[in-house]
């Protein structure tokens, strides 16, 4: 049922958008269900719908490829990547670098393998791709740090690569569903979608998402952050209530 | 069911916490231990980065040693004056501990420092406990007595000598000081209430009447554990009181069920099994340092 409801949604979305597109000669069009994520006390994770059409261009010549590519971005942050090493026998941190413009969250899918809906020039140009991203803000970081790097946030469910697997629907609607795992972070996360006609990209649509943590979990790190003196006293006080409360229960049920 | 925990950025199970709790709760009740250095290693090893480990358990340690010292007061069996000099030492200690923490963790050698002191303790620990436990079972079959502990020695010729009418003693207040500063380093640093050291400690070279041993020695942790919170806290961002609080709601249901069951079994026998347990943990987190590990790199967000 919400499928089909899902379905009528998109439908009618393209049609409005198309004539909207046509005014303003756009060949491309995309959107997501859902502009925020609330990461709430219990969140286990959330999905992430997106969904927009290519206009099919007559001028392309035949065999050659147009396609699609949907990049999500997560806001970048600095992080600290060490190695470790064996010292005294045993494995301890040793050399560290610090690479910049880390994005908590990446997702690359597309309509076919990137190589073949693009030239690599054009690749490098529109930083497509994780390693392409995190190598432009690290050019002096060893490769092994930022493969490492992917490939622990490959393993956390982080970063997900599904180059080739974007299906359309009558050739012009498409859309896919992003599988948002329970440890993502917050931030501003952009949906960058890439209408290319398999040599450049001839059209980019950005949306944006908004991670954020609401609720109790928001509050307790808000204040940890904000206030550090006060959630510590707060913290404090809490273990001492709750002392106290099992302290005085069990003093009652023992009679 | 999942809980999303705010400062260790993690979701776990919140079963999975209560059990935890519990289990500790109940080994805690049951053999008169204060849980935090089984507590600490597990967290790890279910996922919780180990700098959140410490300091939370520090946290939760708060209110189960307020918890038990309530009673021990209601009982008057706790020397006060003995226990304010113990916390003096304390609040150093855990000052100095939380800076150590601070610099290593920067310096990303904290998870090494944590690891090592675990091994270490837990190894000792685990093993004195397992011989202990041996002999006492031998003695309980051949039905010899135990040899008397000597009370004079050399903590009675040290100076700046205190009367304690608690405990009925006059010694130095040196020895007390220095044990309160390493309980409270080792609270800093390993999320513990450190009762473990404290009370052979207190028994064996202070020379302190058992009755109020434990009391005085959870009257210290209190003021330790809690001035460790505060200092995590403010320092390294480090308390997560989500999960403490989750924690404690198991822990000290396990440990009224922990205190019930110890009426009904062997407790003598059942130290066998809780010292091979410590040394399995140690066991485990000593070979993760020797064993070379699967991913070398790791992964640490720039607080700033």
């Amino acid at each position: 049922m919400k499928k089909i409801l899902l379905l009528t949604f998109l439908v009618l979305f393209m049609a409005s958008k198309f004539i909207y597109a046509e005014e303003n000669n756009d060949a491309l069009v995309s959107d997501i269900e859902d502009k925020v994520v609330e990461i709430t006390s219990n969140f286990n994770g959330s999905e992430l719908f997106i969904f927009g059409s290519r206009e099919m261009n007559d001028n392309i010549t035949e065999g050659i490829k147009s396609g699609i590519i949907i990049e999500v971005i997560a806001t970048a942050k600095t992080r600290k990547i060490r190695k470790k090493e064996r010292k005294f026998g045993i494995w301890v941190n040793d050399d560290e670098k610090v690479l910049e413009g880390v994005p908590d969250f990446y997702y690359i899918n597309s309509s076919e393998n990137i190589e073949e809906l693009l030239s690599e020039d054009e690749i490098n140009n529109n930083d497509i791709g994780i390693i392409n991203h995190l190598t432009k803000n690290n050019n002096d970081v060893n490769s092994d740090f930022i493969n490492a790097l992917i490939r622990i946030k490959k393993r956390k469910n982080l970063y997900q690569f599904k180059e080739g697997e974007l299906e359309f629907k009558n050739d012009i609607l498409f859309s896919t569903k992003v599988n948002l795992p329970n440890n993502i972070g917050e931030g501003f996360y952009v949906i960058k979608t890439h209408l290319t006609d398999g040599t450049n990209v001839t059209s980019v649509d950005k949306q944006l998402l908004v991670v954020k943590k609401i609720g109790l979990g928001n509050f307790l790190f808000e204040m940890a952050h904000k206030t550090p003196l006060i959630y510590g006293i707060f913290s404090i006080l809490v273990a001492l209530f709750a002392g106290w409360a099992a302290s005085e229960t069990f003093r009652r049920l023992r009679g | 069911m999942q809980v999303y925990l705010p400062i260790a950025e993690v979701s776990v199970s919140i079963f999975l916490l209560i059990g935890l709790g519990g289990i500790v709760g109940i080994l805690s009740g049951l053999f008169g231990v204060g849980g935090g250095f089984l507590m600490t290693p597990l967290l790890f090893f279910i996922g919780i980065p180990p700098a959140i480990a410490v300091a939370t358990e520090a946290n939760q340690i708060v209110a189960s040693s307020f918890s038990g010292a309530l009673a021990h007061l209601r009982r008057k069996t706790v020397d006060l004056k003995m226990g304010w000099i113990l916390v003096s030492g304390g609040l150093i200690g855990s000052g100095i501990g939380v800076q150590i923490f601070k610099v290593l963790r920067d310096l990303g050698q904290v998870e090494l420092l944590v690891t090592l002191c675990y091994v270490f303790f837990l190894g000792i620990i685990g093993s004195l406990m397992l011989w202990e436990s041996i002999r006492a079972l031998i003695r309980s079959n051949n039905n010899i007595r135990p040899v008397k502990i000597k009370r004079h020695n050399w903590v009675h010729r040290l100076p700046l000598k205190i009367r304690f009418r608690t405990s009925n003693l006059y010694i130095s207040c040196i020895p007390p000081f220095i044990i309160g500063a390493l309980v409270g380093f080792l609270a800093a640093i390993m999320g513990v209430g450190g009762g473990f050291i404290l009370v052979p400690v207190m028994i064996y070279i202070i020379g302190m009447p058992t009755k109020v041993v434990i009391g005085t020695s959870l009257f210290q942790i209190i003021f330790v554990t809690g001035f460790t919170t505060l200092l995590h806290s403010t320092q390294n961002y480090s308390v997560d009181a989500l999960l403490a609080l989750i924690l404690l709601i198991g822990g000290v249901v396990g440990a009224q069920i922990g205190t019930r069951l110890g009426v009904y079994l062997k407790a003598e026998q059942l130290r066998i099994l809780l010292a091979i347990l410590v040394l399995a943990v140690c066991i485990k987190l000593g070979l993760e340092l020797l064993i070379e590990p699967t991913e070398l790199f790791s992964l640490q967000e720039i607080t700033k």
